[in-house]
């Protein structure tokens, strides 16, 4: 259960072959990127690949000694290209291997120009995913400005995607799960179906001969039922990279940043080759300070080893330690900057005492407190305009049910310090996740809570920015323990295989799970999957839409709601329907 | 997971009726040049296909070169690792064969490593073309990552093997036992050096006391692998700056891609700035032509009725009046003046008396001034 591996596996399968020809790799726009995230071009350049290009440029010569490998998904568009390709071959062969199930149709299309009989080989590996981590994918869909989301349902052309690339990366992963579903969302209930319909479609493909002591199952979810933790500050390296800057196929634009340097002006951010990122990713920005500092004094002693240069004999050691020491240096320095360009966001943006107001929102209950400091925070010019859109966000969801809260209030003040997109985008993440759209309750409210409160009171909070736990946690332990209800995540019937109870519930514990969410998945949520696999023998995988910080998920909610839900309704309407 | 559709491919691609190139054949009128249809059809671009393909092999030849040394390298290797197993046991036999065969195979190894560096360097040439150059670059960071790991292997053995030499020497001193430390690469070059040090010293010393032969021969022996060692850093150091490093930004499949389009989309402008030009170059040679032929005929032209006048010139007695009067319009059309007035003046010089000329010439000159 690692999706990087998979990845990987699928690329050297393809490029392996040790003819001792050169090859050239052919790519199309879906396959770059998931290529690029798990494999690197020196590895490629190992296998004699020594031309990369894309199957949509024009301008490639003609070059009859080079091997084609053609890797591409089998979208139209690509298959277009590829006719074209094929019908004027500049390459000796062609290997082609599709990222997805090819339709017969389109494979007779390729076949009708393959004029000059030039293609060897015909295969679909199914590496239709961006591996981020080795337990973390996502499709990327709202990547040009697409939204999942139309008339208060899916976007049929990423509904469609979407099935496609979940049923490739449980063929990537040799799984053959049980579907559950959020019973509240619509789209989690039709991904559910379509994807089963589509597994049923490719039988034969899905008859794993491996056997299980348990069914692996596919929980499918959906964002609105936990809108808090992509609204609330994280505090772990790669969300908050995330969050604060913005990580797009793991690589991070840092072009912003004052006094940068031109070669770390864009880095890389793998868990693959970047031993200090694997070890730290997870870790919250307290232990990274630290972490860091035990780094760059371990660069330094290699430093000072090589400084004392006194005879020839050192220079030639030193010239010798070289590379070891070039690599060192240069991963000490992209995490110095790193870290040193988010400790300066987060205190330019005050987002230590934002983010601990979100905590107490979230986790106790003080009303009148919170409000008065939420207010405080909206008059004050030096935060910014997105901070105080989630805590007026988080408020709103927070105290829905609480006769006389101030929403009205606090959405006026904001309007008054901000314009009216900030209201009209906080209007918007509570209509998304407000109480008659979430299924479960997200709060712990009244008197248990209360006691709860101050039994953690007593005992001490340990870190008051990361209190809260993801609702995640919760659906996956029930799920793990077979606890998970059904009238919350029912099952898609025949889907799965194997033996099935009376009551049509597996009885052994769950060992496989996949997690899917659509409206995208947070890096916070990651690091808990993580630690789970690390604690437990449960495999789970995580994967999304795509990877949400605040502000996509904030746009998110707009998006939905400009496309259904409440269209036609100005602001004004909306806040009176809200309140 | 995956799945073949190989078979599937090829019963549909059977299936069509190759309509296309039987058009294509019948187009050719001669059934023996159905072969060469697929060349045919671009016959415009020929010439460059055959430039590309030039450069293109280029990488190929050196590629199969590099891979079949690296490949006789390995087998030397694997030779010369028995050889070592075999000789760093302690013993009593004469070993004088089995060490020149060592150090033999030692001396092998290096130049061919030395060799394959070499071919590297054949792939900086340049073809101006961008997607050729990268494909040599490529290639290169290819080979010498490869290369690397074969001199990194070779290194790591020959520096065991000199360590198990010292131990059987039974002259152990501190450094060896000193060199605990994790880095490899710092224990390889500093043990050699140390090594090639205390030989000479352990030389020198053997010439004063005259100790036996056999010791000096394994000191120098140990000395010639020492710089081997010291040999085979430089090419590593070398080899470096080739190889890029995993997990940078440069090592990211789509950043070269967006590179390579971005160059390419340069290329492209610098050839048609380099088009404009050379475009440029031509009219300026055009009108650098047209000026001469003016000037030419200007000459021709002004000269043509002087020449006239010079025959006339012993009748009037008097030539002064007569070159103003057929200057002023050639002057008026044009405005280097100093100039016109020179040629005028030379075939005065040509067919008059000199020392005549000069007197009388200077007031000609003044009056064509003013």
């Amino acid at each position: 259960m690692n999706v990087t591996e998979t990845g990987k596996e699928y690329i050297t399968t393809m490029v392996g072959d040790k003819s001792g020809k050169l090859k050239v790799l052919l790519l199309d726009g879906e396959t770059t990127p998931i290529v690029s995230m798990c494999t690197t071009q020196s590895s490629l350049l190992q296998n004699e690949v020594y031309l990369i290009d894309r199957i949509d440029n024009p301008n490639r010569e003609k070059q009859r000694h080079l091997a084609c490998i053609v890797f591409i998904r089998p979208s139209n568009d690509s298959i277009a290209k590829l006719c074209e390709e094929l019908r004027n071959p500049r390459y000796a062969s062609y290997e082609l291997y599709f990222s997805n199930v090819v339709k017969k149709s389109q494979l007779e299309r390729l076949a009708e120009s393959d004029d000059y009989e030039v293609v060897k080989k015909v295969q679909e590996s199914f590496a239709d995913f961006l591996a981020v981590n080795k337990d973390l994918f996502n499709f990327s869909l709202t990547r040009n400005s697409l939204s999942i989301y139309s008339d208060g349902g899916w976007n049929p052309e990423c509904l469609n995607r979407c099935t496609e690339s979940l049923q490739a990366v449980l063929l990537g992963l040799k799984l053959r799960p049980q579907i559950r579903y959020d019973a509240n969302s619509n789209m989690a209930r039709k991904l559910a179906e379509e994807l089963a319909y589509g597994i049923k479609q490719e039988e034969n493909l899905f008859n794993f001969k491996t056997p299980r002591d348990s069914a692996p199952v596919l929980l499918i979810l959906d964002r609105k039922n936990d809108p808090l933790t992509p609204l609330l500050t994280p505090w772990s390296y790669q969300a908050m990279v995330h969050e604060f800057i913005g990580i797009d196929n793991n690589r991070v634009d840092l072009r912003n940043t004052p006094e940068i340097r031109d070669e770390l002006k864009e880095i890389v951010l793998s868990q693959n080759d970047d031993p200090f990122f694997a070890d730290n990713m997870y870790h919250n920005f307290g232990d990274l300070g630290q972490s860091i500092k035990d780094y760059v004094s371990h660069y330094q002693s290699k430093t000072q080893s090589n400084m004392d240069i006194e005879s020839i004999a050192d220079m030639k050691r030193f010239v010798e330690e070289y590379p070891e020491f070039r690599r060192l240096s240069g991963n000490v320095s992209k995490h110095v900057t790193l870290v040193g360009e988010l400790s300066r966001i987060v205190e330019k943006g005050q987002h230590l005492d934002v983010s601990e107001l979100e905590q107490t929102l979230v986790c106790s209950d003080s009303h009148n407190d919170s409000l008065k400091q939420i207010q405080q925070i909206i008059a004050a010019p030096s935060i910014s305009m997105e901070n105080k859109v989630r805590l007026v966000a988080l408020y709103g969801l927070r105290y829905e049910q609480k006769d006389n809260n101030s929403l009205k209030l606090l959405c006026e003040m904001l309007g008054q310090y901000e314009g009216q997109d900030a209201v009209q985008a906080a209007q918007a993440v509570i209509n998304f996740a407000c109480l008659a759209q979430r299924q479960e309750a997200l709060f712990e409210e009244g008197f248990i809570a209360k006691a709860k409160g101050n039994i953690m009171g007593l005992k001490g909070i340990q870190n008051v920015y990361t209190q809260h736990r993801p609702l995640l946690e919760k659906t996956l332990t029930n799920l793990v323990k077979n606890k998970l209800r059904e009238a919350t995540h029912p099952y898609v019937r025949g889907a799965g295989r194997g033996p099935v109870s009376n009551n049509g519930v597996y009885e052994d514990d769950v060992q496989e799970v996949v997690v899917f969410i659509v409206g995208g998945v947070t890096y916070e949520e990651a690091r808990l999957i993580a630690e789970i696999n690390s604690q437990s023998s449960v495999r789970i995988v995580l994967g999304g839409t795509s990877i949400v910080n605040s502000g996509e998920f904030i746009q998110e909610c707009l998006d939905q709601n400009h496309r259904g839900l409440l269209r036609g309704a100005d602001p004004e309407t909306r806040l009176r329907q809200l309140i | 997971m995956f799945r073949d559709r190989t078979n599937l491919y090829i019963s549909y691609r059977q299936s069509f009726p190759r309509s296309t190139r039987q058009l294509l054949a019948t187009h050719a009128s001669d059934e023996e040049e159905q072969g060469l249809i697929a060349n045919s059809d671009n016959t415009g671009g020929a010439d460059e296909i055959e430039l590309a393909h030039m450069g293109n092999s280029l990488a190929k030849t050196i590629s199969d070169d590099v891979h079949g040394i690296l490949s006789e390298i390995k087998v030397k290797v694997n030779r010369l690792e028995v050889l070592h197993r075999k000789n760093s046991l302690p013993g009593f036999d004469d070993r004088s064969g089995e060490e020149k065969l060592i150090s033999d195979i030692t001396y092998d190894i290096t130049q061919d490593l030395h060799h394959c560096q070499g071919m590297l360097k054949k792939l900086d040439r340049q073809s101006g073309d961008p997607v050729q150059d990268k494909m040599q670059m490529n290639a290169k960071i290819a080979l010498a990552t490869k290369i690397q790991d074969a001199s990194t292997v070779f290194r790591k053995l020959q520096s065991n093997y000199l360590k198990a030499l010292k131990r059987n020497e039974g002259s152990m001193d501190p450094i060896f036992q000193s060199t605990t430390s994790s880095n490899t690469h710092d224990e390889d070059v500093s043990l050699s050096q140390k090594a090639l040090q205390q030989s000479q010293q352990l030389i020198e010393e053997d010439d004063q006391s005259t100790q036996n032969h056999h010791i000096r021969q394994r000191e120098r022996e140990i000395a010639q692998i020492a710089e081997g060692i010291i040999e085979l850093a430089e090419i590593f150091k070398d080899l470096q700056t080739m190889v890029i490093d995993q997990g940078t930004l440069l090592d990211r499949i789509d950043y070269n891609i967006e590179n390579m389009a971005v160059n390419v989309k340069q290329a492209d402008k610098e050839l048609v700035q380099g088009a404009v030009y050379q475009k440029r170059s031509n009219k300026c040679k055009i009108i650098l032509l047209l000026t001469l032929v003016v000037v030419g005929l200007l000459i021709v032209v002004i000269a043509k009725p002087r020449s006239h006048t010079v025959y006339v010139e012993p009748v009037a007695g008097k030539p002064a009046p007569a070159p103003p009067a057929n200057d002023k319009p050639a002057t008026g059309g044009d405005n280097k003046n100093n100039n016109n007035d020179r040629p005028v003046d030379e075939p005065e010089k040509g067919s008059q008396n000199p020392q005549d000329d000069g007197a009388d010439s200077r007031p000609v000159v003044s009056h064509a001034l003013l």
